[in-house]
């Protein structure tokens, strides 16, 4: 899950960056509006923070802008005043969900999990893909009820699929979504990755939950419920 | 109504004075002077009379006086006609009286051998109610080459000079009554119009006491522009000094917010180890103590000069922003506020109180919320917000309107929702908040406001 923080406190962005992180978000950091902005219209995000407070071009004109060229990515907003003028105006200008600094670090993370969800049409934090169960809370997986290990790579890769269940999601795709733009890319790592998590999660080769069409990308195959 | 007290009445007062001294000096002046020409007519009068006399009497060969039957004047003929008349001579002595004057005992002026002078006017006292003027004439009459001195004696009854100095003056006080009262009306109508300024003054700085307004006009008399001008300097100066301390303190807060947000970040960090708990603790009552004062200092004394929010149309848009920030959560608002409800006041803080009973609604409520509005029997405005979820037992209603006391732990807060609801409606409304069980079954906020902050059409 990419994710853009729009934030220009450095010490915070730094606090919300490394936490986000450690929650396995690939995350792109930004402390100024015009910038905000840019990375929003250029790059694959999933979700954005975004405070209002920005230098350059403040938070309200950045969100309309991404609005307007259609980018449809859910913004939670971070106001500091926390008067409800700010909170309305921020979700009538097309944010999705507002928080109040200064703000428990767990609150953004579930409320940019629920964001998520919410965007790719999932209501519940339990997706379920038949035996396979993905808590994009606790960020565990089970099958068939048991608890599968996996990393964080791992686990985002599943997550995107999962999210995206039934559509055919390209390897480059895939790539710009689980990984932040600092990140070197090569599609043989993400080949690599594919093969480890299909291992973890189907040993016996029975499920086949991934399939690969080739030249074009790959599928979650299984029924998906959780809506 | 004191004489200190008004103005007006000073001024009608004083003014009421000073009329009435004038027209009543005015008055007597008058009358005094009605009634010397009155008595320099009678005078004259009796002068004449005197010199008909004069031409009338006839001394005959013996040195006797005679007087024909038929004086000229009727009325002297006529007993007790009022015009009385006799001659005597130097001694005193009569020598001829009228006939009207025959049985009358005339106390005549100047007799006796000590009056000297040729004439005397004078009023005199005849019997018990009878007042005459008479005038006394002597003349020296030449009769066979000796001169003899004869005085003539003419009186007039006072009566019909009373009579005629009575009706002048009932006129005169008449006329001069009717134009007191006259000029009475028309000195309340020009003080009413020369003190209108001064009212319609008052009258504004009631409206800005009341937030309907923000400054005073500028169109008033030369005499009372220094005080209005400098009642809106003060205004905008107390204005600018709020709005200095209020952005003081917003900056205060603001610049707060950002360390305290990486302080509880920190704290919840398991590098941090045990003490980060602690930590989190005082960063969440410091936070308590920023949201409080900040909000208090934002929204203290703002009157919202002049501006109305339509509150059903509010109550909407933060409706449809918060179902947008809880798509997840099942809620459908009903808003049965007309559009002509409006409430006076500044919008900002009205929003803050719709979002935060909102706020609590959606975080409490399973699948309603209910926001009215109608007018109370004063004029005043009652509007509640419901919601359908566990509600607050009776008990505990008066401690959540407390800061910092939250119902549930384990629902994210801040626990100043209602207080800072309580206390923008009981100190920039005048108005007051009441927990109530509602029919949904949650919670039902009824707040109150005051008929002058709520203007209902």
């Amino acid at each position: 899950m990419r994710v853009l923080i729009a934030e220009d406190d450095t010490a915070l962005r730094a606090e919300i960056a490394h936490a986000l992180r450690a929650h396995g978000f690939a995350v792109d950091a930004s402390g100024d509006g015009d910038e905000a902005l840019y990375c929003g219209n250029e790059y694959p995000i999933d979700v954005a923070i975004l405070d209002l407070g920005l230098p350059g071009r403040n938070g309200l004109d950045v969100l309309r802008a991404w609005r307007e060229a259609g980018r449809t990515f859910p913004v939670l907003i971070l106001t500091a005043r926390g008067r409800w003028q700010d909170k309305v105006t921020g979700l009538e200008a097309g944010a999705d969900d507002y928080l109040v600094k200064p703000f428990h670090i767990e609150e953004v993370v579930a409320r940019l999990r629920a964001l998520v969800r919410r965007a790719a049409g999932w209501a519940r934090p339990v997706i379920e893909a038949g035996p396979i169960a993905i808590d994009t809370t606790a960020q565990t997986v089970t099958v068939d009820g048991r608890r599968v290990e996996l990393t964080a790579y791992e686990y985002r890769l599943l997550e995107y699929l999962a999210l995206h269940a039934g559509e055919v999601v390209s390897k480059a795709r895939l790539g710009e979504h689980i990984y932040d733009e600092e990140m070197e890319r090569d599609s043989n790592v993400l080949e690599v990755l594919l093969t480890r998590l299909r291992r973890k999660l189907d040993p016996e080769r029975s499920l086949e939950p991934i399939e690969t069409l080739r030249g074009r990308g790959y599928r979650l195959r299984l029924p998906v419920s959780g809506e | 109504m004191r004489l200190a007290d008004s103005l007006g009445a000073r001024l009608t007062l004083g003014l009421a004075v000073v009329l009435v001294a004038f027209l009543g000096l005015a008055g007597l002046a008058l009358e005094r002077a009605f009634r010397d020409s009155v008595e320099q007519a009678i005078q004259e009068n009796l002068e004449v009379q005197v010199y008909l006399l004069l031409g009338a009497v006839e001394i005959d060969a013996a040195g006797g006086l005679g007087m024909p039957d038929a004086v000229a004047e009727p009325r002297l003929g006529t007993p007790d006609s009022g015009l009385y008349a006799a001659i005597r001579d130097a001694s005193g002595e009569r020598l001829w009286q009228s006939e009207s004057s025959i049985g009358l005992d005339i106390p005549w002026p100047g007799l006796g051998p000590a009056a000297a002078g040729n004439r005397t006017f004078a009023r005199i006292q005849a019997g018990e109610s009878r007042q005459l003027f008479a005038l006394r004439h002597a003349v020296t009459w030449e009769i066979d080459g000796e001169n003899r001195r004869l005085v003539f004696l003419v009186a007039e009854s006072a009566e019909t000079a009373a009579a005629r100095v009575a009706t002048f003056r009932r006129a005169l006080w008449g006329w001069f009554g009717g134009v007191a009262i006259l000029l009475l009306l028309l000195q309340a109508l020009l003080l009413r119009w020369g003190l209108r300024p001064l009212r319609r003054a008052a009258g504004e700085v009631a409206l800005i006491e009341r937030g309907e307004r923000a400054r005073i006009g500028d169109d008033y008399p030369r005499e009372l522009r220094p005080l209005t001008a400098s009642v809106n300097e003060l205004l905008a100066s107390g204005g600018r000094r709020l709005e200095r301390y209020r952005e003081a303190l917003a900056d205060l807060g603001h610049s707060l917010k950002n360390p305290l947000a990486v302080l509880r970040s920190i704290g919840g960090d398991p590098a941090t180890g045990e003490r980060g708990k602690e930590i989190q603790d005082q960063v969440e009552r410091m936070q308590q103590a920023i949201d409080w004062h900040v909000q208090r200092g934002a929204a203290a004394g703002r009157g919202g000069l002049g501006q109305t929010v339509v509150l059903g149309e509010m109550i909407e848009r933060v409706g449809a922003s918060l179902a947008r920030a809880h798509a997840e959560r099942p809620i459908r608002l009903e808003c049965g506020i007309p559009p002509s409800v409006s409430v006076r006041g500044d919008p900002d803080d009205l929003m803050e109180i719709v979002g935060n009973l909102l706020d609590n609604a959606w975080k409490w409520g399973r699948t309603r919320v209910r926001a009215t509005a109608r007018a109370d029997r004063e004029g005043g405005l009652v509007m509640t917000i419901e919601d359908d979820g566990p509600g607050i037992p009776a008990n505990r209603r008066n401690s959540v309107l407390e800061r910092g006391v939250r119902i549930d732990e384990s629902v994210p807060g801040d626990g100043i929702g209602l207080a800072v609801v309580r206390r923008m409606v009981e100190e920039t409304w005048n108005g007051c908040i009441d927990l109530e069980r509602s029919d949904l079954g949650g919670l039902c906020v009824r707040i109150t406001l005051p008929a002058r902050s709520a203007p209902v059409r």
